[in-house]
């Protein structure tokens, strides 16, 4: 019978430790999606909320979507292989980046889309985007969400001497010079600093290609020579960069991946080596500080990224594919886009717009009330009725090189018209291609804000490479030349000598205590029987 | 019936449950990985010959133990007077002094190492990359200071008084006292500060990537990046288990030496 009350203490327990979900009733249908975090649309406009919203509405059924996050994509992965169950994975739609995506269908976990159902996907998202995901053999299995390119935000020389020379840090070399010293950081990361080595330690052969003789910065003659030589994996060049990196290290302030954009804001750093998004998000924080950031791609090329969906083998594909058609619905793109600061994939009159409005000059000028319904989206001052909009659709604005803005300050409650500035075109037209029906060309004031870190101009995106994916064993020798920069070397007769000081202390240690011990019991009782034998005869 | 009697034997179960499946389980897959090979799968001691073929690896072990014997011996030097004051002098009458040691901890462990961080820069201590180790070593006493103090003090209050005016009835002046009857005495709280300091200063990589800006790069770092950059885990566990028996010998050494004193007081140590 004692076993028998162990075996209800036992199985009480169980009860408690594992969950109730067996008793989980199966009637709605649901949608797992596991995606990066803070990736998605979810203030005013919840888009896992509007999707089953407009689900029921469109299809008569009722769905559940559960939505989780992950940090790393190496977490990612792990928790899609440890919740594996045969041939399927507990996910519909994960959302990795480009390497692992590499990964993820070279060891066949990912689903085939059907773009039939995707009709968003080919009508919305930019034909540069497509073409790159033709070329590489991944639009089977994946369509992008987001991407970027990797360089620098830096903080612009003023004229009292401080912050960072234009020229200088539109080179990788930047990270080894002097006059930085302490002030910038790199990622923390094997795969990203090893562009920046790889810049450096193939620099020469980078500038080099733009001085041939047939060079055009648009061709895709040029675009391969640089994947060429920025998905260098050679033992040769990986020990060269393991030397670089671990001379350069003394002149950088540090590794991060993380605290980089509020330390840029903040002014700790001056330079820090970024994704475009990140320094997006870095420049905005930095203007609610009254400081402008700028972000350069190093002009020897660098590293394009992107973060797409993939379906993970036993996903359900109907649901999954109805959700990624609702994302890729322009003006949903748009409330993502406005959420998130990373670039959308998804282009259209509407993103145009939105990012003229958002990210281009803008200026105001006078309307006729009559031609609005909403009236609130406009200014009133006076009794005159302005709104505003961006330069390019300004009918008074002709394409100057100088141009005064007029804004409405509202402290005043006045319109007011700035000093002249100095004003660039910037043409996203490469980008947006036939999907807008003007010359897709963005004014700006600076040509290293925001608006050129989301959309680089055609030169500066074809000579942007993705990284490839690598074998287990390139990465292993990567990641052992990555441990050795970062932990340094000591020498093996170093080591061995404080293996054996270590040893010997111990033996004198150890060998005094044994003596002490066994002076305590053997010598003693000898001593005390030795006094008392004494005391006695002298008695 | 003798049979339903429930003995007190049987309130242990849930714990030795609860030890198999958290601690013994989870033990022996750490085992289990680190004598595996990741791509075949069989019996093999590959994951400790690459560990100990490599140099990146030994120099952090290296590092490590420097960092962590550091942090342990200064946390040492500044927990024990402590202790011996909030333990034999007034100040601590309404243990308020005890709570204000022990307060950090009840705050969220990277937070507070972000706001050391802000507070170190303030005072310029991050003026150049050489300053890295010597944060680190700052962030890593700050954080386990409360750690040390506390089995110190527990024994330390528990310390029969008579015995200290014994040994100044036997003509030991104060300083002798210390030395000969205090310390001595006190010895199992030092093993078991000890213990609760040194392996995580090893492991703790949070402060180091926070205050030394990925300068300092500890044994926990390379174990992190072994699962979840390389995806080994049999390599991230034969780190694991180098990193365990090291402890362990450790621990047997300050065990030994503080074992026959430490049958006198009762109480106060972990073990």
């Amino acid at each position: 019978m004692k076993k028998v009350l162990s075996l209800i203490l036992c199985s009480l327990i169980f009860a408690l430790v594992i969950p109730t979900s067996s008793c989980k009733k199966q009637t709605v249908r649901e949608l797992n999606v596991y995606n990066w975090e803070d990736y998605i649309a979810c203030d005013e406009f919840d888009m896992i909320a509007e999707f089953e919203a407009w689900h029921e509405q469109t299809y008569g059924e009722k769905i559940v979507v559960n939505y989780s996050t992950f940090g790393t994509n190496e977490n990612m992965y792990n928790e899609l292989k440890l919740t594996q169950k045969g041939e399927s994975f507990s996910y519909d739609l994960v959302c990795p980046s480009e390497y692992m995506i590499q990964k993820m269908i070279i060891e066949g976990m990912c689903e085939e889309f059907d773009y039939s159902k995707l009709d968003n996907y080919t009508k919305n998202v930019a034909p540069y985007i497509q073409d790159l995901f033709v070329k590489n053999d991944w639009y089977k299995y994946a369509t992008c969400f987001n991407w970027g390119t990797m360089g620098f935000t830096y903080y612009p020389e003023t004229e009292d001497g401080k912050g960072v020379n234009f020229d200088d840090v539109s080179s990788w070399s930047v990270v080894s010079n002097p006059k930085y010293a302490n002030k910038i950081t790199i990622k923390d990361s094997v795969r990203d600093s090893y562009v920046l080595a790889l810049g450096n330690v193939n620099g020469q052969k980078l500038l080099d290609l733009q001085k041939q003789e047939n060079y055009n910065p648009l061709s895709d003659e040029y675009n391969k020579q640089v994947h060429a030589l920025l998905n260098d994996f050679s033992e040769e060049s990986i020990e060269k960069s393991r030397v670089f990196l671990t001379e350069t290290r003394k002149n950088l302030y540090g590794f991060e991946v993380d605290s980089g954009k509020q330390d840029m804001a903040t002014g700790k750093l001056w330079i820090n080596f970024a994704w475009s998004g990140d320094a997006v998000y870095a420049m905005d924080l930095a203007e609610e500080e009254g400081t402008y950031l700028e972000y350069v791609v190093p002009n020897e090329g660098s590293n394009i990224f992107f973060d797409g969906w993939v379906m993970p083998k036993g996903a359900d594909k109907e649901l999954a594919q109805r959700f990624l058609n609702f994302m890729y619905e322009e003006s949903n793109a748009i409330e993502n886009l406005d959420y998130i600061c990373y670039s959308s994939p998804i282009v259209g009159e509407q993103v145009f717009e939105y990012v003229s409005l958002n990210y281009g000059l803008t200026t105001l000028i006078e309307v006729n009330p009559d031609d609005y319904d909403d009236l609130e989206e406009l200014i009133l001052v006076g009794d005159k009725y302005y709104s505003e909009v961006s330069l390019s659709q300004d009918p008074n604005f002709s394409g100057q090189s100088t141009y005064s803005l007029t804004y409405y300050d509202e402290e005043s409650g006045e319109i007011i018209t700035d000093e002249p500035i100095e004003i660039y075109a910037h043409s996203v037209k490469h980008f947006f291609g036939e999907k807008i029906s003007g010359d897709g060309i963005i004014y700006t004031d600076s040509l290293n804000r925001q608006l050129v870190a989301m959309y680089p101009t055609a030169e500066t995106m074809n000579r942007c490479v993705v990284m490839e994916h690598l074998e287990t064993a390139e990465l292993k020798k990567l990641n052992n030349m990555w441990d050795s920069v970062k932990v340094g070397y000591m020498k093996y007769s170093t080591m061995l000598m404080i293996v054996i000081a270590v040893v010997v202390l111990l033996g004198i240690f150890i060998t005094l205590y044994i003596l002490k011990k066994k002076g305590v019991r053997i010598n003693l009782p000898k001593k005390d029987l030795g006094t008392l034998v004494k005391s006695e005869r002298i008695k | 019936m003798t049979a339903l009697k429930f003995s007190r034997k049987h309130l242990g179960i849930p714990y030795a449950l609860f030890m198999a499946m958290f601690v013994v389980f989870p033990l022996l897959l750490i085992i289990y990985y680190a004598f595996t090979d990741p791509e075949t799968g069989g019996l093999s001691f590959i994951n400790f010959i690459d560990f100990f073929t490599s140099n990146a690896n030994l120099t952090a072990l290296f590092m490590s133990f420097a960092l962590a014997i550091l942090t342990t011996t200064i946390c040492l030097l500044i927990a024990y007077p402590a202790a011996y004051i909030l333990a034999r002098t007034n100040v601590n009458k309404n243990g308020v002094m005890l709570l204000l040691f022990i307060l950090p901890m009840w705050i969220n462990f990277v937070l507070r190492t972000a706001a050391m961080k802000e507070l170190l820069y303030k005072l310029g201590m991050f003026s150049s990359n050489n300053m890295s180790f010597i944060n680190t070593l700052i962030g890593m006493v700050y954080d386990y200071l409360p750690f040390t103090i506390l089995p110190i003090y527990t024994v330390l209050e528990k310390l029969d008084k008579n015995v200290l005016e014994a040994s100044a009835d036997l003509g030991a002046n104060g300083f002798q006292t210390m030395f000969k009857v205090t310390i001595p005495l006190s010895m199992p709280g030092i093993v078991s500060a000890i213990t609760m300091v040194l392996l995580p200063t090893m492991t703790s990589y949070v402060v180091s990537d926070t205050l030394g800006n990925g300068n300092v790069t500890i044994i926990g770092k390379l174990i992190e990046n072994q699962f979840s950059v390389m995806y080994n885990w049999n390599a991230g566990s034969a780190i694991a288990m180098i990193l365990l028996v090291l402890i362990f010998a450790t621990m047997i050494v300050t065990g030994k030496f503080s074992e026959e004193d430490s049958s006198d007081a009762r109480g106060g140590g972990l073990w």
